[in-house]
């Protein structure tokens, strides 16, 4: 024990030596903030930046450094600086995540550090997700819901009149565009990768079931998730889905969608830029989620934050009431497609008389979030791999899911 | 190298007759021999030092996602990793996956090596294009591939169907098993440059004469092959086998970008595990203690190995 | 056998593996002069709809790819002489002295191979911020030789062992230094050694992504493989055409230095004669 504690003195003072050179560095008595965002697409480190030099030129006193780095890089970049005490001031980070940075003590309550009003400006449901013990970790700076993407071309040349609403009227929809003459598939499946278990959560709450049992274990495998999981189950065994469900991450179905191959995807507002850029030729709709007894769709934020380490945290959350000010909030939303996270947003023109961005707002209320748990990503991939075993048929849906929740309850009991 | 030649011969025999007298003095140095390895042994020994430090550790103390150490619990995380039926199973493929990629990649490699040291048209451009998968980054080489073998859109598809193979959309990284093997042989395909070169190099190594010498005596190409090439290329597959073994051992990207471990965790092994269990569920003792099992494994494997080869090589020089 | 039966047989047997090495490459090519909406599109084609070379130009002068190759090259410059500068003395010390210790610092040598820097990345990373050697290109050299030299000790000491301990031993007679003989004598004969134990380590630096990714925060620091991972990690679309026009850049140095070691091959070859 006694090494450990020398240990962490040398750390404490190679932090202070190094935090000591970072302000040497900077001349005289200016705030240096440094700032980390990922990126959603090529343009947010520059949009970023942007806002940075705006700041910077209006504050004095104040220097914010922006850096940016790509989202499969950002857990382990954090956790390693945060480690050795060269983290920066701020933080984008997935809101999953916040839960057991915050409970780490690596992150600085915000709420006594924004001006009075300030908070008002959000949309509650999206800032109240940042919430947790009574502190608020962070904001909301980027939310997303889902809805049904569809491709009126190929509904017309299947003969489909009307937008399918359920499950059911989906999957009669599936069989017709997949019987179409060419390589057309019905309805895609996400099997792989990040948010996979999210395009089952669509299938599990609009069949009435949750994560969480009343209970406080496991909803997994409750028979509302096996009746969902049952629902996917029939579109692969009818192989009205893109072939290899289990190798479909969200880009592919995205991409099969955007060259005019699939039918419908569940996805959300960003796939609109992309469908701008990569499928002009696509001529499509957007729809609520289908529904079997429950209207919802996933609700999803991203959560930038000040952390504990921070010197400089009353300027760190000068630049982040900056950025998020009524025209730059505006102006991010239009860059990358989220929905409004605030009030006054919401009414912009853009979000209100945009067809496609307008059913994202309109299901806003039966929007439902992953639980903020800290092992919820442990818990999440358990659930992914027996996904993947039930979609490709080595398990049942009742054998799989009881494993998931298993897992789960297990990872609950522990923690 | 005529001159060198003759150098040679002249020298040896001036060498040899004078060995006594004059070389002695000089061989046996061993503070100079000290000096010299002093710079490379200091500057591993801080960088890597350290870190080994770290995770041995991490591996026996309570630590939490950030690093930071609480109290000595033993071997927990150890009992944690090993009644993980992940941990066991990633286990389990790691060693297929070793076996098949350095099986696979000496196989190829020895009989083009072979093919690569022979005089034709043309040596130079087979050469460059053989090495040419070293060029990019593993990771790279890695995102490449997974487009590549993409069902829909990759270029494997396309071409396949247009040779009129039933392939036109085969999703290859949806089965736990087509995955597989799409690994492996990348894997393969990017360890032969490496092994290639190295048993080039051995067989520069083998003088001519040997090979007139047998074919005088009327040995067959085959029987050369078995009784020249191979055991004296003995000390080169030595290194490549140890080597390849500890760099397939703890290749990460390939598995990483084409299939993250999955389908169903059907293409995990250790380092992907363990990677995991670090950077995204935040268990970074088990995640220590899997690295602790892993480096167990591979000194097991070289020591094993190194024994083995070594009693055979020993008896035969002697 | 006349040669030109030999070569065409030779051309035949290395067929299969030529086409599979080749195949990302000619992936890369296609794919890299493609357009946005060309690369997902129905009908694939090998051939792009024109020649279309914008992407190549707004890597280098929109995204400032050109300095990320230069940084990686001089990353793998340095990491190369410094692996070098550690390794050929080492290397020396173990075929031509009696040093005390020697089957153990070889054994030493293979175990600091066996442990993934993958593993040891918080530890590293770790150790450098104590140093404040955060986003320092000193600090990636230094950590690329520290895991590449124990190889090059290796692949120098299986070299220097061919070497003919009596040509040493002759310039010794005529009076030359230990040094000098080593200088003179022994360094050109491992000239193509020495060259071949440069390229691998310069490969290996170059291709490193680990390590340089977690050391280095600017982007103006950072390396191709780097920022090439940087495009592929946007959330919601990766740009493939990018991506495959970066990584064909970023191979270009390599495939060109590995037409020119064919040369120390070659000489590798005549060494074994030699001997």
């Amino acid at each position: 024990m006694k090494i450990d504690r020398k240990y962490v003195r040398a750390l404490a003072l190679g932090a202070t030596c190094l935090a000591l050179s970072f302000q040497v560095t900077s001349a005289s008595a200016k705030d240096v903030v440094r700032a980390r965002f990922a990126e959603y697409s090529t343009q947010t480190g520059p949009f970023f930046q942007e806002l940075a030099k705006k700041f910077n030129a209006a504050n004095p006193d104040i220097e914010v450094k922006v850096e940016h780095l790509p989202w499969p890089e950002m857990q382990q970049q954090l956790v390693t600086d945060i480690s050795a005490g060269t983290a920066p001031d701020i933080s984008h980070m997935a809101t999953r995540w916040m839960a057991g940075f915050s409970q780490d003590g690596v992150l600085a309550p915000i709420e006594d550090l924004m001006s009075p009003a300030f908070a008002e400006t959000f949309v509650p449901t999206y800032l109240d997700l940042q919430k947790q013990d009574g502190h608020t970790w962070g904001l909301p700076i980027a939310a997303s819901a889902r809805g049904l993407f569809y491709n009126k071309a190929l509904f017309k040349q299947a003969g489909i009149d009307a937008v399918p609403t359920t499950w059911d009227q989906v999957y009669e929809a599936a069989g017709k565009i997949d019987a179409l003459e060419g390589d057309f598939y019905g309805m895609g499946i996400q099997g792989k990768d990040l948010d996979a278990e999210g395009y089952w959560f669509y299938s599990l709450w609009t069949h009435g079931g949750a994560i969480f049992g009343p209970d406080g274990k496991s909803g997994f495998a409750s028979p509302e998730a096996v009746a969902a999981t049952d629902n996917y189950l029939r579109f692969i065994k009818a192989n009205v889905t893109q072939p290899g469900v289990t190798g479909s991450s969200r880009e592919d179905l995205q991409n099969l969608f955007a060259a005019g191959k699939l039918g419908m995807v569940l996805s959300g507002p960003w796939f609109n830029a992309q469908l701008a850029e990569q499928g002009k030729d696509v001529d499509y709709g957007i729809s609520t989620i289908p529904i079997a007894t429950t209207a919802a769709t996933y609700g999803v934020t991203d959560t930038i934050s000040i952390l504990e380490s921070s010197t400089v945290k009353p300027s760190a959350m000068k630049f982040l009431e900056f950025i998020f000010n009524e025209e730059n909030r505006l102006e991010f939303g239009k860059l990358e497609g989220f929905v409004p996270v605030l009030k006054s947003e919401s009414t912009a023109p853009f979000f209100a008389e945009n067809p496609k961005m307008k059913v994202f707002l309109d299901m806003g209320p039966v929007a439902k979030f992953a639980p903020l748990i800290p092992a919820w990503e442990e818990m999440s991939d358990g659930l992914r791999s027996e996904l993947s075993a039930i979609y490709a048929g080595e398990v049942t849906s009742e054998v799989g899911l009881k494993r998931a929740a298993e897992r789960m309850d297990a990872l609950l009991a522990k923690k | 190298m005529s001159l060198h030649g003759s150098d040679l011969t002249l020298s040896s025999t001036a060498a040899r007759s004078l060995r006594a007298a004059g070389t002695r003095r000089r061989r046996s140095l061993p503070l100079l021999g000290l000096l010299l390895i002093a710079p490379s042994l200091a500057l591993s020994i801080t960088v890597i030092g350290y870190p080994i430090f770290d995770v041995l550790r991490m591996a026996l103390f309570e630590v939490n996602r950030f690093g930071r150490l609480g109290d000595f619990v033993g071997l927990a995380h150890f009992v944690d990793a090993f009644s993980d039926p992940i941990f066991v199973q990633a286990a389990w493929q790691t060693v297929i996956w070793t076996l098949s990629v350095v099986g696979g990649t000496v196989l190829i490699s020895v009989p083009v090596a072979i093919i690569l040291s022979e005089d034709f048209y043309g040596r130079m451009i087979a050469r460059t294009v053989i090495l040419l998968p070293w060029a990019i980054s593993l990771a790279m080489t890695a995102v490449v591939w997974r487009y590549v073998v993409n069902g829909d859109f990759g270029t494997l598809n396309m071409t396949l169907s247009a040779l009129g193979l039933p392939f036109a959309n085969y999703p290859w990284l949806a089965y736990p098993t087509t995955a597989f093997v799409i690994e492996i042989l990348v894997g393969i395909l990017v360890s032969i440059p490496f092994t290639v070169t190295i048993i080039m190099g051995g067989l520069t190594s083998i003088p001519r004469t040997l090979y007139e010498a047998s074919a005088l005596d009327g040995a067959s190409t085959v029987r050369s092959f078995t009784s020249i090439t191979l055991p004296l290329l003995r000390p080169f597959m030595q290194i490549a086998v140890v080597l390849n073994v500890i760099y397939v051992f703890n290749s990460f990207p390939i598995i990483w970008i084409m299939t993250n471990g999955g389908p169903s965790n059907r293409t995990d092994i250790l380092i992907t595990y363990v990677y995991k269990q670090a950077f995204v569920f935040g268990n970074l003792g088990n995640a220590a203690a899997g690295s602790v099992a892993m480096f167990a494994m591979l000194l097991l494997f070289a020591a094993l190995y190194l024994t083995l080869t070594r009693s055979t090589e020993t008896a035969e020089n002697d | 056998m006349t040669k030109a039966k030999r070569s065409i047989l030779c051309w035949a047997a290395l067929s299969p593996l030529l086409v599979v090495a080749i195949f990302p490459y000619a992936t890369m090519l296609s794919t890299a002069l493609k357009q946005k909406d060309e690369v997902f599109a129905v009908d694939q084609s090998w051939l792009p709809r024109g020649l279309y070379l914008d992407n190549f130009t707004r890597l280098l002068f929109e995204r400032n790819f050109g300095q990320a190759v230069l940084n990686s090259l001089t990353i793998s410059l340095g990491a190369t002489l410094l692996s070098l500068a550690v390794a050929i003395p080492a290397a020396y010390a173990l075929t031509r002295l009696s040093v005390p210790g020697k089957p153990f610092f070889r054994n030493y040598l293979l175990i600091t191979q066996m442990i993934s820097p993958i593993v040891l990345i918080i530890g590293l990373f770790r150790m450098f911020a104590y140093f404040g050697m955060i986003n320092s290109q000193t600090s990636v050299i230094i950590a690329h030789s520290a895991f590449y030299m124990a190889f090059a000790v290796w692949m120098l000491q299986s070299y220097f062992a061919t070497i003919p301990r009596e040509l040493e031993e002759a310039a010794w007679l005529d009076g030359a230094s230990r040094f000098t003989g080593f200088v003179r004598v022994f360094l050109p004969l491992c000239l193509p050694g020495v060259v071949v134990t440069a390229l691998f380590t310069f490969v290996s630096s170059w291709n490193e992504y680990a390590m340089s990714l977690t050391f280095l925060r600017d982007a103006s620091q950072q390396t191709a493989p780097v920022q090439i991972a940087f495009l592929t990690g946007t959330l919601y679309q990766i740009e493939w055409e990018m991506i495959m026009a970066a990584t064909l850049i970023a191979s270009l140095p390599v495939a060109i230095i590995f037409a020119f070691i064919q040369k120390y091959l070659i000489g590798g070859l005549a060494l074994g004669g030699v001997k």
